[in-house]
C-alpha cells in the first residue's frame, strides 16, 4: 500500500470510443514494467492517466494509498516524474540549467549537488555547458532523463514513479542500451518504479521486469516477458506473423518477423 | 560552450547605464535646459517646463519601453517562439481600430475629456480584445494555438477596419490616424504618466514573479504540469498581464513597433533564456532603447518631432542585423 | 505729460515688438502676415507655406502632432492656434506654462473668414489692420454674384496611389461649391467616395474641380478625364476642368475669396 500505485477499474472515454477500458494494474518500486501493445492500444494515453495530467473517467488511481487527485502539484512533482518522447526547446539553454529544471518542486540549496550527482550518473557530464539546442537527439534524450531523475533524487537515489514514453524510438542501438541498461540499474537500487511504454518487444523483454500488453484501451496481458511474449498471445493481438525464440545468451524470449 | 556573463552584474551594469542615459536624456531636447535648473534660483518657469514636460516625458519613455519589451518576452516565452510579438494576438490593432473612430467619426464630449479621447479609446479598444483573449484563453484544450489564429483575425479584421476609416477620412483625419500608427510620447505629462504607470508597474511586478513558471512552460506544456506548474491559469494569467501592458502602453505612446520583438530576442541572446534575468533584463534594455529613440525624436528635428516609432526600428533594424550574423558565424564555425 | 503721453502710446507698439507668437494653422499664419505682423511670427506648423516668407521660419511639426517643448523652445509670448489643431495637449501644456495661447475658429463658410481675421487681430492688438483687411475680404466677396447658377461641379480628390475620390456634402469642397453659388454634382453622400463609373456618369458635372496636387498626382491633365465615367460627362465631351491651389479653395483663409471668384467665372463661361 505504502508504495505502489495503483490503478483500480480505469476508465478513459472522452469522446465516443473508450480509450481505456477498465485497466487494473499495480507499479511498485523495483521493477521495470514495459507497456507494449499495438497502435491506438492507448498506451500512451495509459501513461497519461496514470502521471495524473488526464484525469481518469471511471475507476481510481492511488499513490502510496491516497488518491492521485488529493496529491498537490507540487507533492506529486516529486514522487512521479515523466520522459516523454520529443523534447524541444525553443531558446538556448545550457544543459545543467535544464537539468536543474527538475527540481523546481524542491528546495533550492541542493540543487547544485543532485545536479552534478545525475549528470554523472546518465552520462552527462560530458555535456556539461553545452547548449541544449545543439546537441544531437540521444544527447537531448540523456539530458531529459536526467532531469526526469532529478526531480526524484533523494538522497543519492531516485524515488518514486518514473514514466517514460518511448524513450528509444529515436535513438540509436548504443543509446537504447545505454538508456534500458541505465533504468534498470537504476531499479534496482529499490526506490525506484519503472514504466516505459516500448515499441519494440525485444528491448521490452531484455530489459523489463514484467510486461503489460494492451489491446484497443483493455489489459490483455501482464505477466513475465516468458509468460506474455509468446507467438499464440502475440499472434492474436498483434496480428503479425511472428516467431518467438530464446535469446542465445539471456534467459529472455526474443520475438522475430517472418517476411 | 555557452559562454555568458554573470546576470546579476549585467542587471547590474543595465541599471547604471539606465540611470546614466536618463539624466543624459533629461538634459536634450528641444529646450536648452539641463536638471541644474532645479536648484538654479533664477528661472521659475523653466523649472516648470524641466519638470512638468521634460522630466515625465523621459519617465514615460522608460516605463513604455520597459512594457513594451517585457510584453514581447512575455509572449515569446509563452509561445516559445522567437518570433512572437506583443502585437501578436491583435490588442495594439484593436486600439487602432478604436483610435481611428475616434478621429473619423467623432462623437461630442466635454471639452476636458476631449483632450484624452484617443487615449481612453485606444485603452478601451485593447481592453475588448484582452477580454476576448481572456475568454478563450480559459477554455479547453490547444488554446495557446487557437488564441494565435484569433488574433491573426483580428489583426486582419481590424486593419481592414481601419483601411475603410482611412479611405472615408479627410486629409487631416488620415495623417492623424497614421502618425499615431507611428508612435509618439507627445502625450507626456504627469497625470498621464502616473495613470499609466500604475497599470504598468503592477503588472511588470506579478510578471517577475511567474518567472520560474514560465522557465518550466520552455520544457512543454504538459512536463511543466508534471513539474507541478498549473499550466492553463499561469498561460492566462501572463496573457492579460502581458495585454495590461500592451494597453497601456499602446494608449499612451500610438503603435511604437519593434521593441516587443527585438529586445527580448537581443537579451535572450547575451543573458540567457532564464526569464528571472531576461525579464528584468527586457524591462532595462526597453526602457533605454525607447528613451535613446525618443531623444533623438524630439531633439533631431527640433522643434518639430518625429514619430517614435520610425525611430526605433531604424535604431534596432541594422543592430539586429548585425546581431543574427555574427551568432550564425559562431555557431557555423 | 508730453512726454508721458507719447510713451504710453507707444507703450502697444513697443510691447508688440517684444512679442513672440508662434502661428498654428495655415489659414492664421497667412492672415497674420497680411495683418503686418510678419516680424513677430518666430515658429509656425507645417501647414503653414503661405505666403513664401513663412516657410522661412522654424516649423513646430503638423498641427495635430504637436509637441510642448519644441514650441516653447521658440520662447514665445502668443500662441495662435487654429481650432483644427485642438484638442491637443501639447497646446494645454504649453498654456499652463504661462504662455497664452488663443484659439482661432476653423469652420468652412465663408464668414469664417471674418471670425479668423477678427480673432488673430484681436489677439495680436491689430485691431485697425484687422477691420481694413475685413473691409478687403468683403468686397471680394461682394464681387462674387449672388445669383445662384444652375452648373454642377464635380471636385476630385486625388493623392498618390490611393483612388480619385468624389466629395460629397458636408466636406469644405462641396462649402466652396456652394459658396460660389453653384452645385455639387455629388449628390446624397457625405464626405468622401471613390469614384463609380456609373455614379460619375448619372451625376452629370458640367465642370470638374481638381487641386494642383491632384493633378500633379495624376500625372496631368489629360490624365483627369482617364478618371472612371469623367469622359462621358458633359464636363468630359468639352474638357472644362478648373485647377485650384488646394489651401486656396479649401482652407477658408484670405485667399479663398479669389478662389471662389475664379471658380464662378470659370461656371459662368461654361459653353
Amino acid at each position: 500500500m505504502a508504495n505502489l500505485l495503483q490503478a483500480k477499474n480505469v476508465t478513459f472515454r472522452p469522446g465516443e470510443r473508450k480509450l481505456l477500458d477498465d485497466i487494473n494494474l499495480t507499479l511498485a518500486a523495483g521493477e521495470v514494467v514495459a507497456l507494449i501493445g499495438p497502435n491506438g492500444a492507448g498506451k500512451s494515453t495509459l501513461l497519461r492517466v496514470l502521471t495524473g495530467f488526464q484525469p481518469p473517467d471511471g475507476g481510481e488511481i492511488t499513490l502510496a494509498g491516497r488518491p492521485l487527485t488529493s496529491w498537490s502539484g507540487d507533492a506529486l512533482s516529486r514522487k512521479r516524474a515523466v520522459m516523454r518522447q520529443r523534447s524541444g526547446m525553443a531558446f538556448s539553454w545550457a544543459v545543467e540549467d535544464v537539468i536543474a529544471m527538475g527540481r523546481a518542486p524542491w528546495p533550492e540549496k541542493e540543487t547544485k549537488s543532485v545536479v552534478q550527482e545525475v549528470m554523472a550518473l546518465t552520462g552527462c557530464d560530458t555535456l556539461a555547458g553545452r547548449d541544449f539546442c545543439q546537441l544531437s537527439g540521444g544527447e537531448q534524450q540523456r539530458v531529459q532523463l536526467a532531469r526526469a531523475l532529478a526531480q526524484l533524487w533523494l538522497d543519492g537515489q531516485p524515488h518514486g514513479w518514473l514514466f517514460l514514453d518511448e524513450p528509444t524510438s529515436a535513438l540509436d542501438l548504443y543509446h537504447q542500451q545505454h538508456i534500458l541498461r541505465l533504468l534498470r540499474r537504476l531499479s534496482l537500487m529499490g526506490t525506484l518504479s519503472v514504466c516505459v511504454v516500448l515499441h519494440d518487444l525485444n528491448l521490452a523483454a531484455l530489459w523489463a521486469d514484467r510486461i503489460v500488453l494492451l489491446h484497443e484501451g483493455k489489459l490483455v496481458a501482464n505477466g513475465t516477458p516468458q509468460q506474455v511474449l509468446n507467438e499464440s498471445t502475440l499472434q492474436h493481438w498483434y496480428q503479425a506473423d511472428l516467431r518467438v525464440f530464446n535469446h542465445p545468451e539471456h534467459p529472455v524470449p526474443q520475438v522475430w518477423l517472418q517476411q | 560552450m555557452i559562454r555568458r556573463p554573470l546576470p546579476q552584474r549585467a542587471l547590474l551594469a543595465m541599471i547604471l547605464a539606465l540611470l546614466v542615459l536618463s539624466l543624459v536624456a533629461a538634459n536634450l531636447g528641444a529646450m536648452r535646459l539641463s536638471i541644474a535648473v532645479l536648484w538654479q534660483a533664477q528661472d521659475e518657469a523653466l523649472r516648470h517646463i524641466w519638470l512638468n514636460i521634460r522630466l515625465p516625458r523621459v519617465l514615460l519613455a522608460t516605463l513604455v519601453g520597459g512594457a513594451l519589451a517585457l510584453s514581447g518576452c512575455v509572449m515569446q516565452g509563452l509561445f516559445r517562439n522567437p518570433l512572437a510579438d506583443p502585437g501578436l494576438l491583435g490588442i495594439s490593432s484593436g486600439a487602432a481600430l478604436a483610435v481611428g473612430f475616434s478621429v473619423v467619426l467623432p462623437i461630442a464630449l466635454p471639452a476636458v475629456l476631449a483632450l484624452y479621447v484617443p487615449m481612453l479609446a485606444a485603452f478601451v479598444g485593447s481592453l475588448a480584445v484582452t477580454l476576448v483573449i481572456f475568454f478563450l484563453s480559459r477554455q479547453g484544450n490547444n488554446s495557446l494555438s487557437r488564441l494565435l489564429l484569433v488574433g491573426i483575425a483580428i489583426n486582419a479584421l481590424c486593419g481592414a477596419a481601419v483601411g475603410v476609416l482611412s479611405w472615408i477620412s479627410n486629409d487631416a483625419q488620415l495623417r492623424q490616424l497614421s502618425l499615431w500608427g507611428m508612435g509618439s510620447l507627445g502625450q507626456a505629462q504627469w497625470s498621464t504618466l502616473l495613470a499609466t504607470a500604475s497599470f504598468i508597474l503592477p503588472a511588470s511586478l506579478a510578471i517577475a514573479f511567474l518567472s520560474r513558471r514560465l522557465n518550466l512552460l520552455q520544457l512543454g506544456d504538459e512536463e511543466a504540469h508534471y513539474l507541478g506548474v498549473d499550466v492553463k491559469k499561469t498561460q492566462w494569467q501572463l496573457l492579460i498581464l502581458s495585454a495590461l501592458l500592451v494597453a497601456a502602453a499602446v494608449a499612451v505612446s500610438g503603435v511604437i513597433g519593434f521593441v516587443g520583438l527585438v529586445v527580448p530576442h537581443l537579451v535572450r541572446m547575451w543573458l540567457g533564456a532564464d526569464h528571472r534575468w531576461l525579464i528584468p533584463g527586457s524591462v532595462l534594455a526597453g526602457a533605454m532603447l525607447l528613451l535613446v529613440a525618443d531623444t533623438l525624436a524630439r531633439t533631431l528635428v527640433a522643434p518639430a518631432e518625429m514619430p517614435v516609432g520610425l525611430l526605433t526600428s531604424l535604431l534596432g533594424g541594422p543592430w539586429f542585423l548585425a546581431m543574427i550574423f555574427r551568432t550564425r558565424r559562431e555557431t557555423d564555425g | 505729460m508730453k512726454r508721458w503721453l507719447i510713451a504710453l502710446l507707444a507703450m502697444p507698439v513697443i510691447a508688440a515688438a517684444n512679442e513672440r507668437v508662434v502661428v498654428i494653422g495655415g489659414d492664421v499664419t497667412e492672415i497674420a502676415f497680411a495683418l503686418g505682423s510678419g516680424d513677430q511670427l518666430v515658429a509656425r506648423d507645417s501647414t503653414s507655406l503661405h505666403p513664401e516668407a513663412a516657410t522661412k521660419l522654424p516649423d513646430v511639426g503638423y498641427l495635430r502632432q504637436l509637441n510642448a517643448e519644441g514650441i516653447l523652445a521658440m520662447r514665445p509670448t502668443l500662441v495662435l492656434a487654429s481650432a483644427q489643431a485642438k484638442p491637443s495637449l501639447a497646446l494645454e501644456q504649453v498654456a499652463s506654462s504661462n504662455v497664452k495661447v488663443v484659439t482661432i475658429p476653423a469652420s468652412n463658410s465663408l464668414d469664417a473668414i471674418d471670425e479668423k481675421i477678427d480673432a488673430v487681430a484681436q489677439a495680436m492688438g491689430k485691431t485697425a489692420q484687422g477691420d481694413a483687411l475685413r473691409k478687403q475680404v468683403h468686397s471680394k466677396l461682394a464681387s462674387i454674384p449672388e445669383k445662384p447658377l444652375p452648373v454642377k461641379v464635380l471636385f476630385i480628390m486625388s493623392h498618390g496611389g490611393m483612388t480619385a475620390m468624389a466629395a460629397g456634402q458636408e466636406t469644405a469642397a462641396d462649402a466652396a461649391i456652394h459658396a460660389a453659388g453653384l452645385q455639387n454634382a455629388m449628390q446624397g453622400f457625405k464626405r468622401y467616395q471613390p469614384m463609380s463609373q456609373e455614379g460619375v456618369i448619372a451625376s452629370q458635372p458640367q465642370l470638374v474641380l481638381v487641386t494642383a496636387d491632384g493633378v500633379k498626382t495624376l500625372g496631368g491633365e489629360d490624365n483627369v478625364w482617364k478618371l472612371p465615367g469623367l469622359a462621358q460627362t458633359p464636363a468630359g465631351k468639352s474638357r472644362q476642368l478648373l485647377v485650384v491651389d488646394d489651401m486656396a479653395l479649401l482652407g477658408f483663409g484670405l485667399q479663398t475669396p479669389d478662389a471662389i471668384l475664379a471658380l464662378r467665372k470659370k461656371a459662368e463661361q461654361l459653353p
